[in-house]
């Protein structure tokens, strides 16, 4: 008989859900305009409480797209945090009544710990042990993987996320907001030398990215003083020089981690893994030092109840799994 | 109440002096620009008040809890990125500000409204370089 888990993710922006039968995903539903146009509604762009108002609609459509009813389903995935804890209280308030409706096992989930267990989603899946950088608007942090369940954060920032100095510097360069990844996007016409912009090393593997986001600031009023049409007239190259910047101050910090821990597989995760400079510049030092690097599929990268549901798979098979006693918790730590 | 912060360095003295004059007010809002240094500044208040939590922005996350020596939480606002005021409801805004315990509430422009009568309000201007004016209102 098949093992199906359902996951729900609802950490922040984003109300997700996901059936995995023995490991492997068979759908995962990410509300969108699309799942609203059958059930009707709008998409709202921060979801927090509204989770509530399309949890089931998200719900049912991942069960209709993986062809398993309601009755096959033998456990519950849930995102206990970190996250915002409206949030998740939605999420984990529906986990718990299906767990006493159909009778079956809860299973909490930290969602850092799901974006890296996302490599284990599909082929090819890196070693134990790997190291793993999860990118994303709200974390960097550089994580030991020695096993499933076996984590260690060895660096994460002090300050800005790596995305939210993407974004805010975006803003800066008169892009919308979030717009780090139109600085990507103008990025592959400029040079990324043009402009050198002083990086923030702070000790051990830990980033600061608040620094960088000020030295821009700076640069671009000094500039701006001179020529008011600077930016329009710089955009390629400001955008290279900056993502040229950020990319130097996280690899600076992996390729440390990997020489100090003699570990040569690699893996990136989170949402600014879609970052085609990071790819390309990862996929470039796994050439120099002969790395194993991982990078998941883009709808693995940014938040997905996929993960939720393959970490859940793993604390099934380890046992791991909670009661209805299981509280949210914001500040969630592994 | 205006204070000039010259350099970086002289941030622990000024913000001394700022918690020792908004000492009677629990929500504290932060007002600047992108890089003015509302996120620095509070990463130094709470430094002073012993707070062992890494201090991140809260930009992408919206609300970011830490734990004072006492256990006491202190909850850190960013309303960057929310665009209604129905959205700051759907956080439920008011709910953290009843329950009495610190609150830093960078960008609260859009929630204004939603505020109490008695709050600080933290103004930082950056006029060039590393200057830095605070300018600190008590309301109520």
């Amino acid at each position: 008989m098949a093992l199906n888990i359902i996951a729900i993710e609802s950490s922040c922006d984003e109300t997700s859900a996901s059936i995995i039968q023995d490991g492997k995903v068979l759908s995962n539903t990410i509300l969108s305009q699309s799942v609203h146009e059958i059930y009707g509604g709008v998409v709202p762009e921060l979801a927090s409480r509204a989770h509530q108002q399309h949890i089931i609609s998200v719900v049912n459509q991942a069960l209709k797209e993986a062809g398993v009813s309601i009755d096959e389903l033998n456990a519950i995935a849930f995102t206990q945090g970190p996250g915002l804890l409206g949030s998740l209280l939605v999420g984990i308030s529906f986990a718990k009544g299906l767990s006493i409706a159909k009778n079956i096992p809860l299973i909490s989930v930290n969602h850092m710990q799901a974006h890296i267990l996302a490599h284990f989603i599909e082929d090819p899946k890196p070693n134990f042990p790997f190291l793993c950088l999860t990118i994303s608007g709200g974390h960097t942090q550089l994580v030991l993987v020695s096993n499933y369940l076996d984590m260690k954060i060895l660096g994460e920032t002090r300050d800005d996320a790596v995305g939210e100095a993407f974004d805010k510097i975006g803003k800066m360069l008169g892009f919308p907001y979030p717009g780090g990844y139109l600085i990507d996007e103008h990025a592959k016409a400029g040079d990324p030398g043009r402009f050198k912009f002083p990086s923030t090393s702070v000790p051990g593997y830990n980033f600061s990215f608040s620094g960088i986001k000020t030295a821009v600031l700076y640069f671009l009023r000094n500039q701006l003083k001179a020529d008011g049409q600077f930016i329009e007239k710089n955009l390629d190259d400001l955008s290279a020089s900056i993502q040229h910047t950020l990319i130097e101050m996280l690899m600076e910090k992996l390729i440390l981690c990997a020489k100090d821990n003699d570990i040569g597989e690699i893996a990136i995760a989170g949402g600014v893994a879609a970052n085609s400079g990071i790819r390309d510049h990862l996929i470039g030092l796994s050439k120099y030092y002969d790395w194993k690097t991982y990078i998941p599929k883009l709808e693995y990268c940014t938040d997905n109840a996929a993960m939720i549901g393959i970490a859940g798979y793993y604390k099934l098979l380890e046992g791991a799994l909670c009661d209805l006693t299981v509280i949210p918790d914001a500040r969630l730590k592994f | 109440m205006e204070i000039y912060c010259q350099t970086i360095q002289e941030l622990p003295e000024v913000t001394e002096k700022i918690i020792s004059y908004g000492k009677e007010y629990t929500i504290w809002v932060l007002k600047g620009d992108l890089g003015a240094g509302k996120t620095t500044f509070i990463q130094e208040v709470a430094r002073q008040m012993n707070v062992m939590d890494n201090i991140s922005s809260p930009s992408y996350a919206l609300i970011n809890e830490y734990l004072t020596p006492k256990q006491e939480k202190i909850y850190h606002f960013d309303l960057f990125r929310v665009k209604t005021i129905s959205e700051v409801l759907d956080l439920g805004f008011d709910e953290y500000l009843e329950t009495g315990l610190q609150c830093f509430i960078e960008w609260p422009e859009i929630a204004e409204t939603l505020l109490p009568e008695k709050y600080l309000e933290i103004s930082i201007i950056n006029p060039e370089e590393e200057l830095r004016i605070f300018n600190i209102e008590k309301h109520g």
